[in-house]
């Protein structure tokens, strides 16, 4: 891996704020794409941070200040993107499901995935099924990532399924479903599509989705 | 010989009134001879709530381990209140949570209205919804950039409506409660406060790069805080409890944690201990510092939710920190929102049996007992406490 890279990911690590920007000028500098900056450099930054905070090693407040770091970069990267893979960004509505507030989990899945070039759509915490399926309807978007960490709002889960179902537009969407109180058998249960851990796990998931169709 | 006079009338007037005296106006030999006969007299025959509890602080054992079901705003399903009912009508709070205590059981009883009880208070524009805990309006926090820090103004606890509500209601709860329980008052910590009119990412994020701006805030709130606990320790109540969320990895690493909320909280846990209170402290983040809460504030209890740092197992907490504090805790809220009433029982004994020996245990969620989960198992917890010794 390229030195100028290999700083990006170091950068990152160590939440270095006010040196990210000259260190992805000088990637760009050096002839590689922001999508590669984006694949090889921020991208495994941001997982490296993921591991040491699900180890222990790092705080929220550290992961927090990683996805500010990054999001410090995008601009950058931005302006340098190819208009073509801007425009054909695939769009994945966030929000956290009604009656929870618990916002940090979801804005880390967000920032991985515009990080990977996602166009999110955060329509924030405590949010109606009827607001995402809206929402879906008039943005076109397929892709939704639900996040609940209150055990005992998950049926609002399945309100956003059965809204779905009920404007007729079940079979075009995805439904994924994260955050602490969440697990495999309980997408099973509401009638979700998938189920994803961690924040790179949602990567990998709505990735998965994009590559079947 | 005054002195004495002083204290004897501190005692007395409590006693009087059929409540418990603040605890740390009792001289510690006192409490050791005290605890030491009922932890005899346990062995042979039932002890009241109170006699449990006093034991059980003391590290010696009871009959049987004291239960805290922490069913707090989902009391209000006994009476058939709305959320915002019981957040703001102090009449119903009080009827909810003594509903939840008469029926439910257990020995300690927090009454608390929400997190955002402060917050509000200083101007942050809440909402209340019907069917949850009410929150702050994340669209419109009241502190917007890291300028807004230093602009925050002290508030004066008369005008403060939500906190005068808390104070209302464990006036009343300490006397309906008198000598069968214990009652804690509640605070979130300065920091916790903060993280209601920022948000938490922000705030995190501010920590680490405007950590003077950040700690004026701390200071002004510190403030209205030290007054809102004299209050609470005014009304009758034996312990406050203070929930220092972000002393965890849920929150900030452990020397930025030191460094920002530490000495404020120092000062309220002194605070409270001047008054004769009992410190509590709850965390239920996940890898929380106990020897940093243990060495700033001092408290006779920890309640948790997931294991502190560097602890591995129960069996590794309670060899570390057992005798520093009493824990409180730990079972799983889901658990509790989901599973059956075999599986609480098992996992009460579970704990039970990890974390009892020798006293020093209380049985409890690790968080408030979620508040719309049916209430069956909330009453299957505190039976468990009675079967599982
Ligand atoms: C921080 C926190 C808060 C903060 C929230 C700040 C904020 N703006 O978000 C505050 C203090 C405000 C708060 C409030 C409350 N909280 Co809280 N809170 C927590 C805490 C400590 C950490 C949550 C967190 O941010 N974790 C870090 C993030 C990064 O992890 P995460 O959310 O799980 O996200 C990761 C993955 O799950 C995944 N992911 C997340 N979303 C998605 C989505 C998709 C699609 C995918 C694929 C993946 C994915 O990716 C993320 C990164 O890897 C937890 C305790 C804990 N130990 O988890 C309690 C906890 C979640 N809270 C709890 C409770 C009860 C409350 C309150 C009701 C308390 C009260 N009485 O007022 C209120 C909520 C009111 C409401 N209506 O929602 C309980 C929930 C119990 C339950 N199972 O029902 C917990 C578990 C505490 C406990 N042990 O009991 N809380």
């Amino acid at each position: 891996m390229k030195e100028s890279i290999q700083q990006v990911i170091r950068t990152i690590d160590e939440l270095d704020i006010d040196a990210i920007c000259s260190v992805v000028q000088h990637c760009l500098d050096e002839g590689i794409s922001p999508e590669e900056i984006i694949e090889s450099g921020i991208s495994t930054g941001l997982s490296i941070v993921g591991d040491k905070f699900e180890s222990g090693q790092y705080f929220l407040a550290d992961l927090v200040m990683a996805g500010e770091v990054v999001r410090e970069a995008m601009p950058v990267l931005q302006e340098k993107m190819n208009p073509d893979m801007t425009a054909a960004r695939e769009r994945v509505i966030l929000a956290t499901v009604q009656g929870d507030i618990h916002e940090i989990g979801k804005n880390i899945v967000g920032l991985i995935l515009s990080a990977n070039g996602f166009e999110v759509i955060d329509l924030g915490v405590d949010v109606s099924a009827s607001k995402i399926i809206d929402t879906a309807r008039t943005t076109g978007a397929r892709l939704i990532g639900l996040s609940a960490l209150l055990s005992t709002m998950v049926g609002s889960i399945r309100d956003v399924v059965e809204a779905s179902a009920k404007a007729g537009i079940r079979n075009q969407l995805k439904i994924v479903i994260g955050g602490a109180c969440t697990s495999d058998d309980l997408r099973l249960e509401m009638g979700a599509d998938a189920y994803g851990e961690t924040a790179i796990d949602a990567l990998r998931i709505f990735k998965g989705f994009i590559a079947a169709t | 010989m005054s002195q004495d006079k002083g204290i004897f009338r501190k005692l007395g007037k409590p006693l009087l009134q059929g409540m418990i005296p603040p605890p740390g106006l009792f001289p510690e030999k006192f409490l050791d001879a005290l605890s030491g006969l009922c932890s005899l007299r346990g062995k042979v025959s039932r002890l009241t709530n109170v006699e449990r509890l006093i034991t059980t602080l003391r590290h010696r054992e009871p009959d049987r381990v004291p239960c805290c079901p922490l069913v707090i705003s989902g009391s209000r399903r006994l009476i058939g209140a709305s959320f915002p009912d019981f957040a703001l009508k102090p009449e119903t709070t009080t009827r909810a949570l003594m509903a939840a205590f008469d029926l439910i059981g257990g020995e300690v009883v927090i009454p608390m209205l929400d997190l955002s009880v402060e917050a509000s208070d200083f101007g942050q524009t809440m909402i209340y919804p019907e069917n949850s805990t009410p929150h702050p309006d994340y669209d419109h926090p009241l502190i917007t950039d890291h300028t807004g820090y230093q602009k925050l103004k002290r508030i004066n606890l008369r005008d403060a409506r939500r906190m005068h509500s808390l104070v209302e209601v464990l006036r009343i709860v300490t006397r309906q409660v008198g000598m069968k329980g214990v009652v804690s008052g509640f605070c979130f910590g300065p920091l916790g406060v903060l993280c209601m009119m920022r948000g938490a990412e922000h705030l995190f994020r501010e920590c680490i790069l405007y950590p003077t701006e950040v700690m004026a805030a701390l200071e002004t709130i510190t403030g209205v805080l030290a007054e809102f606990i004299e209050a609470q320790c005014e009304t009758g109540v034996a312990a406050i409890t203070l929930d220092t969320l972000f002393a965890s990895h849920n929150g900030l690493s452990k020397p930025l944690w030191e460094q920002m909320e530490g000495p404020f909280v120092r000062e309220l846990s002194s605070l409270i201990r001047s008054k004769g209170c009992i410190v509590g402290v709850h965390n239920c983040g996940h890898g929380s510092y106990f020897d940093s809460q243990i060495r700033f504030m001092e408290p006779q209890i920890m309640s948790f939710a997931e294991l502190p740092e560097g602890c591995n197992t129960l069996g590794e907490l309670k060899k570390r920190y057992g005798d520093q504090v009493v824990l409180m805790g730990n079972m799983n809220t889901s658990l509790l929102a989901h599973a059956g009433p075999c599986e609480v029982i098992q996992d009460a004994k579970r704990l039970i049996e990890a974390l009892a020996d020798g006293g020093g245990f209380v049985l409890a969620p690790g968080c408030e007992y979620p508040p719309n989960a049916p209430l069956e198992n909330a009453f299957v917890l505190a039976q468990a406490a009675k079967l599982c010794t």
